[in-house]
């Protein structure tokens, strides 16, 4: 709409900043592999495919040779996800950029273009989490067959993070990471983990003090659920905790509790010491070692602008993206906390 | 004829990458033997099979006609083995099969009918991957080599041993059919002795509405002249289809599949074939149960 005219009283002052509307800056995106989308499709592609292989192999062993030998098969397969192209568009006539530039200090060119790259980060953002069409198992917390926990009740029979005992809600973290890094077969190695959840259920565990006890327990007195939770996986296995939060979450839990994603995006095949490797195989290249991955077509939208008659203005934004996707959905775990 | 769903957007991803060891058989690829390759054939899918062919499934072979269908030059004319025992002379193989189609949502390649497929015959000293239940029954201890198998046209694996059996006739004129469980029950005037629970035994001769029960099934029960088989699932059958006179279904069957023997049996470990009917679609069971069979 184009900018009212107004009624101040003279003399006065405008304060020539103005005050924005401040949306929440999501975490989401770093439970991507590669803490991002990969800007790598074409502008028509409508599918992405990733490809996968399997081997299964049978060896003879005897004190002489044998001729009749068993051996390796190897299949490669292909796993997909669809594209979407997201478009919108503003238009404006000259006296609405005028009216804004008058009296209001902006620039509505400016303004719409912002506007329209809102949309686009607000609809990627479901995208990641929820997916476009979630019922084709898009979206990251729709990945099939990725883990999912519900938070017990603690020893005192609480199962809110709000009244849960905040030592054992630490361990419980804890122990989550040891899970998401034992099923990865990623234990022993330090590796970026990343936990994101509403700032409700998240900042609680930043202000709660783990109790001090009649015994000693980690950070008794002093730390809190969040300190202890990253101190732990820090001094224990390397870890860094990539820690963010996306209030969208709220809710998409379990019954209506609040969602906490973790997962561990980037996977490196570990390797044994030299020439006993039982993981040898997963040298092949080229591997990929993302485990979550968004795909799209550009970083920012494409804005075409064209004149429209009458001193018009047309502006269209466009950019394709899939869903978020769990490419390998080990590396996911679903965590329903109840705030 | 026998088609390839496709379903071109599913999102899928690739679960069980992560594991202790890769150790274990695959369905339907020969062990390499440079003697035996040489043993490999093709042939066409028969345009008349309803389903789609993959590596390790039991096949009859038909010599192709003199005159009309496929030409001779193309190799014989399979179709899947429909029976426990007695019709299967080989195995369709996934080597040097690369015609087979794989998409996102059934990475199994798949043939369908008029497309070549690979195969062993029984008798080619080809040692094949082949699908197996959990139950075969070779898991504890040393068992034969030339442990007897037989094959479960419905499953499409192979399964504990039944012997072969003479025909048996009906001889009653009712068949009750529970949709829920798929349960059905035959009598007889005499059930043969090597009918017990677990075996497997083809039915012929149900028409109309009941004609589904026709087929191999495995036996759920006996008592006394009563046997109870495990059918199909959610089938509405009409009462008067059930209600067969004495003598018009039959059951027969059992037998050995004819393999010449049993190398290796890997269980829980192996990449089998999991083929779902209602989609159409197959995908890897990467925790499957196969055995090397010698053919």
């Amino acid at each position: 709409m184009p900018a009212p005219a107004t009624i101040t009283l003279s003399p006065s002052f405008t304060e020539p900043g103005m005050i924005m509307p401040s949306a929440q800056a999501s975490h989401a995106f770093e439970l991507l592999g590669g803490r991002g989308p990969m800007i790598k499709l074409g502008e028509g592609d409508l599918v992405v495919y990733v490809n996968r292989l399997d081997v299964r192999t049978r060896i003879s062993s005897g004190q002489t040779a044998a001729n009749q030998l068993p051996g390796i098969a190897i299949t490669p397969s292909k796993i997909s996800t669809a594209t979407y192209l997201n478009r919108l568009r503003a238009e404006w006539d000259h006296h609405d950029s005028a009216s804004y530039s008058r009296n209001w200090n902006i620039n509505l060119q400016a303004a719409y273009s912002l506007g329209l790259r809102q949309a686009h980060v607000q609809l990627e953002r479901n995208a990641l989490l929820y997916g476009i069409n979630p019922s084709n198992g898009e979206g990251l917390i729709n990945t099939a067959g990725a883990y999912t926990v519900t938070l017990p009740a603690d020893t005192n029979s609480h199962s809110n993070v709000t009244l849960y005992d905040p030592g054992q809600l630490a361990q419980w973290l804890i122990q989550q990471v040891i899970a998401l890094k034992t099923r990865t077969n990623q234990l022993g190695t330090p590796r970026r983990i990343t936990m994101v959840g509403p700032q409700r259920t998240l900042g609680f565990m930043e202000g709660e003090i783990v109790q001090v006890t009649s015994f000693q327990r980690v950070g008794a007195g002093s730390a809190t659920i969040r300190l202890e939770f990253e101190k732990v996986l820090a001094e224990a296995g390397g870890d860094v905790l990539t820690w963010g939060y996306d209030d969208t979450l709220i809710g998409k839990g379990a019954g209506g509790t609040d969602m906490v994603i973790l997962a561990l995006p980037d996977v490196e095949p570990l390797h044994g010491p030299a020439g006993l490797d039982t993981n040898v195989f997963a040298g092949l290249e080229p591997g990929l070692n993302f485990t979550t991955a968004m795909y799209q077509d550009m970083p920012a939208p494409r804005e075409i602008i064209a004149p429209l008659t009458a001193g018009a203005t047309d502006l269209v934004s466009e950019k394709r993206s899939t869903s978020g996707w769990g490419l390998r959905p080990e590396a996911i775990s679903l965590l329903s906390l109840a705030y | 004829m026998s088609g390839i769903n496709i379903n071109p957007m599913p999102t899928s991803n690739a679960a069980s990458t992560f594991g202790v060891d890769w150790d274990g058989g695959f369905q339907g690829v020969a062990q390499p033997d440079p003697a035996a390759r040489y043993a490999l054939r093709n042939g066409i899918l028969s345009s008349s099979e309803t389903l789609p062919m993959w590596g390790g499934v039991a096949i009859n072979e038909l010599l192709p006609g003199l005159s009309g269908g496929a030409v001779p030059q193309m190799g014989s004319v399979i179709q899947s083995a429909s029976a426990v025992g007695s019709n299967t002379t080989g195995f369709v193989v996934f080597d040097q099969a690369y015609g087979g189609v794989s998409t996102p949502q059934s990475p199994v390649p798949f043939f369908s009918g008029n497309m070549t497929v690979a195969f062993y015959r029984l008798g080619s000293g080809a040692r094949v991957w082949l699908p197996c239940s959990a139950n075969i029954g070779l898991t504890g201890g040393v068992s034969a080599f030339k442990s007897q198998v037989s094959w479960d046209p419905i499953n499409r694996q192979l399964v504990p041993y039944t012997a072969a059996f003479a025909a048996m006739a009906t001889a009653t004129s009712a068949t009750t059919y529970n949709s829920t469980t798929g349960k059905f029950v035959m009598t007889g005037a005499s059930v043969p002795a090597s009918i017990a629970a677990g075996s497997w035994v083809g039915v012929a001769g149900f028409t109309g509405s009941a004609a589904v029960l026709n087929g191999a099934w495995q036996v759920d029960s006996v008592t006394g002249t009563t046997i109870t088989l495990d059918g199909p699932t959610g089938q509405t059958i009409a009462g008067g289809d059930l209600a067969v006179a004495s003598g018009q279904t039959t059951l027969a069957g059992g037998g050995a599949v004819g393999i010449q023997g049993i190398d290796a049996v890997s269980l829980s470990k192996s990449i089998a074939v999991s083929y779902a009917a209602s989609t159409g679609f197959g995908t890897w069971n990467r925790s499957g149960n196969t055995l090397l069979a010698l053919l």
